[in-house]
């Protein structure tokens, strides 16, 4: 799917020049600060808000018709559902707004009911599901149809870590499936589990995009090394080639940035008649990569605000329509 | 069914709705004292009976209208329930409609529990119980059809409260637009030509209130003939359904 | 297409042609709808015709380029052209609503044509009254009650019901109640039943019936189809007013209001009873026309019930009877004129009618005439006089009036019977004594009938024809003539009915 969304004219946020490419039957992560424009954007993609400029497409079909959503389903952050209904009673009231007949309602209900675990709570209504649960059901009403796309705004946001790996675990049998999921996160680690690409925005604009392989170039940030059977003096070669080291008493730590310089230490720990017991490569984390990436575009100052409309006032104009 | 589905929906949340019930047991005690208040009178005890049983009908069937109808859109925004529904297939006209039906639905059935009670309530106290009673309270769930319709225009336009003040408005002023035409006359051609237009353009409510006829009603109980409730069915319907369209015209450029 | 256009310009053209009031400026919006309609119909046009915006973002080039730059707007045309469509429907249908009902501008002319249709049915004196009596709409209450008029007229009859008891402007509640109900009248000029108990508070309240007249005329202009209220109209002359002077126009004015509740009537579908309330009005018509002595009237109205053959044969029956009845009191007011002439010139009363009738000779009343030429009553009985006192008297009529008289006294033989331990009056002498004592006593004063069958003075001694009442003590029952019999005393009503009823004999 293509997604080229422009200006967004109102005065709170706007998305510029926004190009991306999804391919089919991949995990796309989506990242950014709060307010980068990530809600927006996937607001477009299933046509809750409309760009002012720029289409958008999803498997042929313009995001402005509603007979492509018939091919995405969508589940927002903290979903809402009407307080009395049951989960049986959400999930068929979904199907029904899909166009499901019958039969495969009550089909697909049970089925989604046994794969979320929720079948205990089939005729409970929905005031009493905790939070967990609400974030199952809102994963369940997405994939209700079986759409071929699935977009999710925050799918893991406010669940435990079992809860967690259950999400991460039903995205990965979707992608199994051979269905595309489009989803933002802010937990990091989750991402660089699943997914197969990413893109970051920031303050609108897209700064980084690709697989994530690619992006974690699996550059070494540094290496740690740890020798046991060396004097508290160290070795002072290996002490100018490192950032730091330091005797524990134990062993000697040394922290070089490079593999070839690891290598040579090691080299030299060998040679001062150590053993090597800790050789550890720090690769750049995603984590580390986002701040980075999010961190040198120009006029930011700060990274903490959780309000993106607090940040574009006090920046740069070009962030307005 | 999409409308439908969003309809019943709709009906199952309004039934919920509290004030429903305070409404309905407001009328029901109206027409209840309506007997007392018509036995106080030297002759014509029915004629005050009927005339309050329908006027309470009238009168919380609108509130009703008013006070659900114009939160009914605004709690969907509010409780973000709607993001959810707007994602599926259904088209943005679909869910008005199936708001607008589900919102009709409930008045009909509050309009019926009422209507039923009050005509038996009337035969009970030997009152006369007449085919232009039912023809009054037919009208009367039309005019709230179009009361209805414009709740939800404002609904899906602002917030609870002005959407409550304007559609309260318009339900005054419909009833005596008819008047204020008649206001015009002493002025400059001007004036009246745009006052008549004003009245074409704004809903003529007082187009439904037969009830006066139906208490009076002489030949063969019907306060007025068919045709003319028939032309009277047509004008609602026709100017809820403008008033819907233009509901839409709003909504569906509404960024969620 | 064309034709419904047709149909609807035709129908609202009609309803644009009826509003009188507003005939100019609707003739300008009858331009400015089709304009609309035009309008609304080109934008609909465009969106079926226009082309979907697709997924294809390459824009075609030359004259489709046009055609793709309007395709943006397809939505607007939708709705704009399905609302204002839409909307005109709803204004043709409320220009229809408003033909059927009218704008109260239109009250005036209607109004117009009802006080011309009531002057036309003869009355024209109450038409004029009516004139001065019609008062505009106030519309200020209609705001208050958000166009519920019912519902205040409502409210104004229950206060007013206050007013009626209490002692509030105890002096003037006749001016302040008929403020109270002309208002009730305006909101809610159907409400005949509230018209009606109004009068009757108000006759009530009121010595001048003239002026609750009025107030009944208002809501008879209002209601011309009910003949409840012309029937009230004309109650409030029956009863006979204190001063003698203005009895000949009470009962005038009741004779003219139950002929107008007759002619109602007889326009409606038959229902139970209603024969009878008919002869009953039309006995009291006879009456009230022989009370004022309007005997042209009297006779001209029950002959004209005999020939209409609309009427039942009871009624027709019935009417032949009393119209015997009123021509023969017609007869002998005649005689009795000539009489009262004579008297005047010689001043004293002839001695014998024989000069009266040689003078009334030529006259085409009277018919029929015995052997010795000596004209009869419309009975066929003589006439009686009494030199003394100068009263000449139909003995066809007398004896009428005793069948309705002899009633009442054998009534009054009843209760002495029952208060008396079942024993008979020994003579009439003795029953005159106990009904006068009877009467005398405020709290059982003597119904209308009783003192219009025996008189003020309540004599059951005298018989109308002149003679005492035949009684017999020992068995306590007083026969009657024996030509008071039916068939005897009416046998010229069976042979009117042979003359002007022949199909029904």
């Amino acid at each position: 799917m293509t997604y080229n969304p422009g200006l967004f004219a109102k005065s709170k946020q706007a998305l510029t020049a926004l190009d991306l490419d999804v391919p089919q039957n991949t995990i796309f992560g989506f990242l950014g600060h709060n307010g980068a424009g990530k809600t927006s954007t996937i607001k477009i993609l299933v046509g809750l808000q409309f760009c002012t400029a720029g289409q958008a497409w999803i498997m042929g079909g313009d995001v402005r018709q509603s007979a492509t959503r018939k091919r995405v389903g969508f589940m927002p952050e903290n979903p809402y559902f009407y307080e009395y209904l049951t989960a049986e009673e959400t999930l068929d009231f979904y199907g029904r707004l899909s166009s499901m007949d019958r039969a495969s309602r009550k089909k697909r209900t049970s089925e989604l009911l046994a794969l979320f675990s929720l079948e205990h709570a089939r005729h409970v209504p929905m005031r009493d599901f905790s939070k967990g649960m609400r974030q199952r059901v809102g994963l369940a009403q997405a994939i209700m149809h079986h759409p071929p796309v699935v977009i999710l705004d925050e799918p893991m946001s406010g669940l435990d870590p079992l809860g967690r790996r259950d999400v991460r675990n039903i995205i990965l049998s979707l992608r199994d499936a051979g269905q595309t999921v489009f989803f933002s996160s802010h937990i990091l680690s989750d991402v660089e589990e699943i997914c197969d690409r990413v893109c970051v925005l920031n303050q609108g604009k897209k700064v980084a995009e690709g697989p994530l392989s690619a992006l974690l170039t699996g550059k070494v940030l540094e290496v740690k090394l740890a020798a046991s059977g060396i004097a508290a003096a160290g070795i002072p070669e290996a002490a100018r080639l490192a950032v730091r080291t330091w005797h524990d008493g134990v062993l000697y730590h040394v922290i070089v940035t490079t593999e070839e310089k690891a290598q040579a230490v090691k080299s030299m720990i060998e040679a001062a008649g150590g053993v090597l017991r800790v050789m550890q490569p720090h690769r750049e984390s995603l984590e580390e990569y986002f701040v980075r990436v999010t961190d040198t575009t120009p006029g930011v100052a700060s990274v903490q605000s959780g309000d993106g409309f607090a940040t574009a006032k006090a920046k740069a104009p070009e962030v307005h329509a | 069914m999409i409308v439908v589905a969003i309809a019943l929906n709709t009906f199952k949340e309004a039934v919920r709705d509290k004030i429903l019930y305070v409404l309905f047991a407001f009328g029901a005690l109206m027409i209840l004292v309506s007997r007392a208040i018509g036995w106080v009178s030297y002759g014509s005890g029915e004629k005050i009976m009927a005339d309050m049983g329908l006027a309470a009908i009238w009168i919380f069937s609108g509130m009703v209208s008013i006070f659900i109808g114009t939160g009914l859109i605004y709690k969907e925004i509010d409780k973000r329930t709607i993001y959810t529904i707007l994602a599926k297939p259904a088209e943005r006209w679909q869910f008005l409609g199936g708001k607008y039906l589900g919102l009709v639905l409930t008045m009909l059935v509050n309009l019926t529990l009422l209507s039923g009670g009050f005509l038996i309530y009337l035969w009970l106290s030997n009152a006369p119980v007449t085919m232009g009673l039912v023809q009054a309270l037919y009208l009367t769930f039309i005019e709230m059809m179009v009361l209805t319709a414009i709740a939800i225009f404002f609904s899906s336009a602002s917030t609870p409260i002005l959407s409550a003040i304007f559609t309260t408005l318009i339900f005054y002023v419909g009833q005596v637009t008819k008047w204020i035409v008649e206001l015009g006359a002493g002025n400059p051609p001007w004036v009246q030509k745009m006052l008549y237009t004003v009245y074409l353009f704004l809903p003529n409510l007082h187009n439904f209130n037969i009830r006066d006829k139906a208490v009076l009603a002489t030949e063969n109980g019907l306060a007025v003939p068919y045709a003319e409730l028939g032309v009277v069915t047509v004008y609602g319907l026709a100017y809820a359904s403008a008033v819907l369209l233009a509901a839409h015209l709003i909504f569906s450029r509404r960024n969620f | 297409m064309e034709q419904t256009l047709d149909e609807s310009a035709k129908a609202f053209a009609e309803g644009v042609a009826y509003n009188a009031y507003w005939n100019d400026l609707a003739q300008w919006s009858y331009t400015a709808w089709y304009a609309g309609f035009a309008l609304g119909a080109a934008l609909l046009i465009l969106f079926v015709v226009l082309p979907r915006r697709t997924e294809s973002v390459i824009v075609p080039a030359g004259p489709k380029r046009l055609l793709y730059a309007l395709s943006s707007y397809r939505s607007a045309m939708l709705h704009g052209g399905g609302i204002l469509l839409l909307v005109l429907c709803a204004v043709s249908s409320q220009s229809e609503v408003d033909h059927a009902r009218g704008f109260l501008a239109d009250q005036d002319r209607r109004y117009e044509a009802m006080l011309k249709k009531l002057g036309a049915k003869g009355d024209k004196e109450a038409a004029r009254r009516a004139q001065y009596m019609y008062m505009p709409r106030g519309n200020s209450l209609i705001y208050v009650t958000a166009g519920n008029p019912a519902l205040a007229a409502d409210y104004i009859w229950l206060t007013s019901q206050q007013y009626v008891v209490n002692s509030f402007r105890r002096g003037q509640k006749f001016e302040m109640l008929l403020k109270f109900y002309d208002t009730l009248m305006e909101l809610e000029p159907h409400w005949t039943e509230a018209a009606i108990n109004a009068g009757k508070v108000l006759s009530a309240l009121e010595q001048d019936r003239y002026a609750v007249e009025k107030f009944y005329i208002r809501a008879i202009v209002n209601n011309p189809g009910n003949h409840r209220l012309a029937y009230e109209a004309g109650r409030l002359f029956v009863v006979p007013p204190l001063n003698p002077q203005v009895r000949k126009d009470y009962s005038r004015r009741a004779a003219g209001w139950f002929q107008r509740v007759i002619d109602q009537l007889k326009t409606q579908p038959t229902v139970e009873g209603r024969e009878r309330f008919i002869s009953e009005l039309q006995d009291l018509i006879a009456r009230l026309s022989v009370e004022s002595q309007s005997y042209e009237i009297a006779d001209q109205l029950l002959l004209k019930n005999v020939k209409d053959a609309k009427n039942s044969r009871a009624m027709r029956e019935i009417s032949a009877r009393d119209w015997l009845n009123a021509r023969s009191l017609l007869m002998s007011s005649r005689i009795q004129e000539r009489v009262d002439a004579f008297k005047a010139q010689k001043l004293h009363f002839p001695l014998e009618l024989t000069p009266m009738f040689k003078a009334i000779r030529g006259d085409r009343l009277f018919r029929d005439f015995d052997e010795n030429g000596i004209p009869l009553d419309a009975y066929g009985f003589p006439f009686r006089y009494d030199a003394v006192s100068g009263m000449v008297t139909s003995h066809g009529a007398d004896l009428r009036r005793s069948i309705q008289s002899v009633v009442i006294v054998r009534n009054m033989i009843e209760m002495f019977q029952r208060e008396n331990q079942s024993r008979n009056p020994a003579t009439l002498q003795e029953l005159q004594a106990w009904v006068r004592t009877h009467y005398a006593n405020p709290q059982s004063s003597p119904t209308p009938a009783i003192t219009d069958a025996l008189g003020i003075d309540l004599n059951v001694i005298d018989s109308p024809f002149g003679k005492a009442w035949d009684y017999d003590a020992a068995s306590g029952v007083i026969t009657l003539p024996p030509e008071s019999d039916a068939k005897i005393l009416f046998k010229n009503a069976d042979r009117l009915m042979d003359e002007f009823a022949p199909e029904l004999q």
